[in-house]
């Protein structure tokens, strides 16, 4: 695969179980990481399509600089670099005004959204509605707006930290599939570290990003003044996603959580990914007398 | 004495986070009662609710009442309320790491 500088990427187009994309995903980030030039070329010679839950997280890695080198593009067919141009991918959208919230509008006609950065804090609370309202009329969803509103608001609230002004958000309707797929993404800081700056590690036996994701499903919650209150979010909005027909996932560095299960990366793949990332594939159609507020906790 | 104030003109029809609370803190004034209007409120997250309930308890010198909730913003009241009284241990499964030899 390595020709000096140059990496292939990969034609990752299916994600048959969620998160299964992060293994190529995590391979190419160790290939860059393992590179000792500065400078890389990203070659998509073989890319034809990629699955979202592959793009996005890519695009943010390059986008933030996280591997900290220097690396172009190259060989990107015309169909594919259009569809990055409109999606935003080598650029993502930059939410700094509600002025921005008019371009959104144009995606209603496409099955995607483009990959947006958005800031916490009011404007923040607007633009998801305003996206929002793009991703229910691409796919039709019907009676689902309160559920993603409290599934997308519950996961940035829980995700954002104050350290980093900026959250990502890409969504991609699957139409043969009938399902959506979201991908939120906040480059701040572990879940672990989160409750580490908290003082509650020693209270809650965390030790590691694993045992972290553990207290999160247990509704331990960094931001507590008491004990007895909150931090359902991460629990409570697996449990809506598995219920409506769909699936989850969480990364926070070294562990993840998929559909209520807590995993340790093995030490192999571990890659230096902060922050969280968090995948959801969601059906457009709920289930008969579904109601989201049944499951709050 | 009594202030209302209307929660839409101050954030807005959806209010997700829970930050958005906290601006509310300074129209607590111990003595007054303080009347939220919810008038025009289409969703609240569970975090806001959560977080307005914990103010209202830090403030218990303050009459908090709530007016014209929607009722998928009164249902979040109530099941956030209900939550609270009644605090559930959850159990989470062991850790694993994954069995196909793979990181996902």
């Amino acid at each position: 695969m390595l020709d000096n500088q140059r990496i292939i990427v990969p034609n990752v187009s299916q994600d048959p179980y969620i998160g299964s994309t992060l293994n190529s995903l995590f391979a190419l980030f160790n290939q860059i990481e393992d590179v000792d030039e500065y400078s890389i070329i990203l070659d998509f010679q073989q890319v034809n399509h990629l699955h979202p839950f592959f793009l996005a997280p890519l695009a943010i890695y390059l986008d933030r600089g996280i591997s900290g080198k220097n690396i172009q593009t190259e060989n990107i067919n015309s169909i594919v670099n259009s569809y990055f141009n409109v999606a935003c991918i080598q650029k993502p959208l930059l939410i700094d005004s509600v002025d921005v919230f008019a371009q959104l509008n144009k995606y209603k006609a496409k099955s995607y959204i483009p990959l947006c950065k958005f800031p916490h804090g009011v404007l923040g609370d607007k633009f998801q509605g305003e996206i929002q309202k793009v991703i229910e009329y691409q796919s039709s969803a019907k009676g689902l707006t309160s559920t993603f509103s409290y599934i997308i608001s519950e996961l940035i609230d829980n995700i954002a930290h104050s350290r980093e002004k900026y959250g990502y958000l890409f969504s991609q309707y699957d139409k043969d599939a009938e399902m959506i797929n979201i991908c939120i993404v906040d480059c701040g800081i572990s879940v672990y570290r989160s409750y580490f700056d908290a003082g509650l590690c020693q209270l809650h036996n965390i030790t590691d990003d694993a045992t972290a994701l553990q207290a999160a499903m247990k509704g331990v919650s960094s931001k507590d003044r008491d004990p007895s209150n909150r931090g359902f979010g991460v629990h409570t909005s697996c449990n809506i996603v598995k219920e409506l027909g769909g699936e989850f996932l969480l990364l926070s560095c070294s562990a993840y959580i998929r559909n209520g299960q807590v995993y340790a990366i093995p030490e192999k793949y571990r890659v230096s990914w902060q922050g969280v990332m968090i995948l959801i594939r969601v059906p457009r159609n709920k289930p008969e007398g579904f109601n989201y507020i049944n499951y709050i906790q | 004495m009594e202030k209302e104030i209307s929660i839409k003109d101050l954030f807005g029809t959806d209010i997700r986070t829970r930050m958005r609370a906290r601006d509310l803190c300074p129209y607590f004034v111990a003595g007054m009662s303080l009347v939220l209007n919810f008038s025009g409120v289409s969703f609240v997250s569970r975090s806001f609710v959560d977080e307005v309930l914990t103010i209202a308890q830090e403030h218990a010198d303050v009459q908090m009442l709530m007016t014209n909730q929607a009722e998928g913003v009164d249902s979040m009241f109530k099941a956030v309320e209900y939550s609270r009284a009644n605090r559930q241990e959850i159990y989470a499964a062991g850790i694993k790491v994954p069995d196909n030899g793979l990181a996902f």
